[in-house]
């Protein structure tokens, strides 16, 4: 037997395992060296059991563990903070068996285990899981943690204010609910390579709907996190709203391109007449005759004015775009169609043509009144200027409301355009496709330009010989 | 340098087509000249003259930028034609968008694009190239 408690005395300490012992009825008491340097005390140190128990942060408590185990006769075991003699906090567990004769406690024994390190390493796990799941819960983009099937196992507050959801409304959809169909292939396909480990982590920008129906553009990005043993546990999604920036640079992409067009404009038109110009002055510095002279003199004074012409009309452009959205007001589109009517009718009735309106009275758009009124102008004039000969012109302007934005088409029964040969450059600055004499291409070029900086659309349909549409649509 | 027979300018700047026709006059460019104020017109006067080698250009000088039928539109009309003579044309335009010397340059027909305004070397330049073309 000697021989084993021998043993077990050496072994003990190896396992950092602390061993005490107290015998009441013999007064006997025992501590190995582990638990001496657990309490940081040498091997004369040896207290009484209230001595001992001072040690701890809370002796009460080992109090009623002792009671217990007296009572009950079952080993206790309990987490125990504790101040050593030399002023260090460390935590322990304790376990303690009590020998009960006749009523009567004869000895307490048990075992302690300093787990400090262990404490703090959770401590600083729970720490950190703390503060991820604050990071989580307020980070300011949207987060996510998905399941390899695919389901929620935990979204932010961010990821469903952006699509319009509360938490519960959210989690009663999948992800592909929320997903543009164009997109879902290219995510599902990430997420496969992404678990089949070809790919660590994947970005892309994708549209997801709000609940609205409205698009969100989105930038995503998907991680995997593994466990300890590299099994995949679940998705971590980071979901950051670039709706405003695409559409940003959508304007940006549309105002460059026609900047650059603009560019183009300018400088054939410039060309055009100082390359005349070149011409007309070298002429003259040639010519010998008199008369000639004089005469190209005349043309140069012709061209110097078409050149202000050009100048003017580019002017005309640029203002539109300068003054951008300004001037947007409320405006009743019958009233100003019916208004440009009067304006015509000096042409409409010398035409007979007959001119249909159909918009409802209280149809309004927000429009700068003065573009309108220029629009309508071009628009409805062109539809005389090139009239069928063989028919009275027949006009009809209507105007509907869609969910989303206001149509106005203005119809005729015309001489019609073949847009197949000219389509492209319909709305082109001095691109004219009729002989007619009043002819200058500036009408549409202008108009469309006044459409655009308002934030609408135009386009054309048309079948030669029968007629054209033009429809714009309002933002 | 041997003049040619007939020019022919299709281009809907009267006042350019004026002020070239003189200067090729000037210069003694070729015999007589045709002019055209957008491609249609080009096409129409030419379409019916085909078999008669000897009243077709021998020089087109094209404008881009025209009304009705702009100078591509008649390139690919043009290009259609079964023709018994060597025609050479020349982009001459304003334009200075690189899309346009792309495009030119997609026409093995046209032999080169010259920006305005065309001066006295550009006409001796081209009377050269046609020249030289006669010659092999």
């Amino acid at each position: 037997m000697q021989s084993k408690l021998d043993l077990y005395q050496r072994v003990t300490p190896l396992a950092g395992l602390g061993i005490f012992e107290r015998n009441f009825f013999s007064g006997e008491f025992y501590w190995n060296s582990v638990i001496r340097k657990i309490l940081d005390v040498d091997e004369n140190f040896s207290p009484q059991l209230e001595e001992s128990l001072k040690f701890y942060k809370n002796p009460q408590e080992v109090r009623e563990l002792i009671d217990l185990a007296i009572h009950t006769q079952v080993p206790q075991t309990k987490r125990l903070e504790l101040i050593t003699a030399k002023n260090d906090l460390k935590w322990v567990t304790i376990w303690i068996q009590a020998d009960v004769l006749d009523g009567k406690c004869m000895r307490i024994y048990g075992t302690l285990q300093d787990i400090t390190k262990e404490i703090k390493l959770q401590r600083l796990l729970e720490e950190r899981e703390m503060r991820f799941s604050k990071a989580f819960d307020h980070a300011p983009i949207g987060m996510a943690l998905v399941s390899l099937q695919g389901g929620w196992i935990k979204v932010n507050r961010s990821l469903c204010n952006l699509l319009g959801y509360d938490e519960e409304g959210f989690l009663q959809h999948t992800f592909q609910d929320f997903t543009h169909p164009e997109d879902l292939d290219s995510d599902l396909k990430q997420l496969q390579e992404l678990l089949h480990g070809t790919i660590n982590t994947y970005s892309m920008e994708k549209r997801y709907f709000h609940h609205d129906g409205r698009i969100i553009w989105a930038l995503l990005n998907v991680s995997l996190v593994h466990d300890e043993f590299g099994v995949p546990l679940y998705f971590v999604s980071q979901i950051k709203d670039i709706t405003e920036r695409k559409k940003n640079s959508e304007i940006i992409r549309g105002q460059n391109s026609r900047l650059l067009n603009f560019a183009h404009i300018v400088s054939h038109n410039l060309r055009s007449h100082t390359g005349n110009i070149q011409m007309l002055t070298n002429m003259i510095i040639t010519e010998d005759d008199r008369d000639e002279q004089m005469n190209l003199i005349k043309m140069l004074n012709v061209n110097a004015g078409n050149l202000l012409d050009t100048l003017s009309n580019l002017n005309e452009i640029v203002k539109v775009h300068d003054n951008g959205q300004a001037g947007k007001v409320s405006v009743r589109l019958e009233q100003e169609v019916q208004r440009v009517i009067d304006i015509l009718s000096a042409t409409i009735m010398q035409s007979e043509a007959q001119v249909d309106i159909i918009i409802a009275k209280d149809l309004s758009v927000e429009f700068n009144p003065a573009y309108l009124e220029s629009i309508l102008i071009n628009l409805i004039s062109n539809t005389f200027k090139y009239r069928h000969p063989d028919r009275t012109p027949r006009i009809i302007i209507t105007a509907k409301k869609t969910p989303s934005q206001v149509l106005l088409s203005v119809q005729d029964n015309g001489l019609g355009i073949d847009l197949n040969l000219h389509g492209h450059k319909l709305f082109g600055m001095y691109k004219t496709f009729h002989r007619h004499p009043d002819a200058r291409g500036m009408g549409l070029f202008l108009v469309k330009n006044q459409v655009e900086a308002m934030g609408g659309r135009i386009w054309a349909e048309s079948e030669p010989g029968t007629g054209t549409t033009f429809t714009i649509e309002f933002e | 340098m041997k003049k040619l027979d007939i020019a022919c300018l299709i281009d809907d700047d009267t006042m350019y087509t004026y002020l070239l026709s003189k200067q090729m006059r000037l210069i003694d460019f070729c015999d007589s000249i045709l002019v055209f104020n957008d491609g249609d017109e080009a096409l129409r006067y030419l379409r019916p003259i085909i078999e008669t080698p000897e009243t077709l250009p021998s020089v087109i000088l094209l404008d881009i930028n025209m009304p009705v039928l702009d100078g591509w539109q008649f390139l690919d009309e043009f290009t259609k034609f079964k023709i018994g003579k060597e025609i050479t044309v020349y982009i001459v335009s304003s334009s200075i968008d690189q899309a346009d010397h792309v495009k030119a340059a997609s026409y093995k027909e046209v032999s080169n694009f010259y920006v305005k305004p065309i001066t006295n070397d550009h006409l001796l330049e081209m009377l050269k190239e046609i020249g030289a073309k006669k010659e092999i």
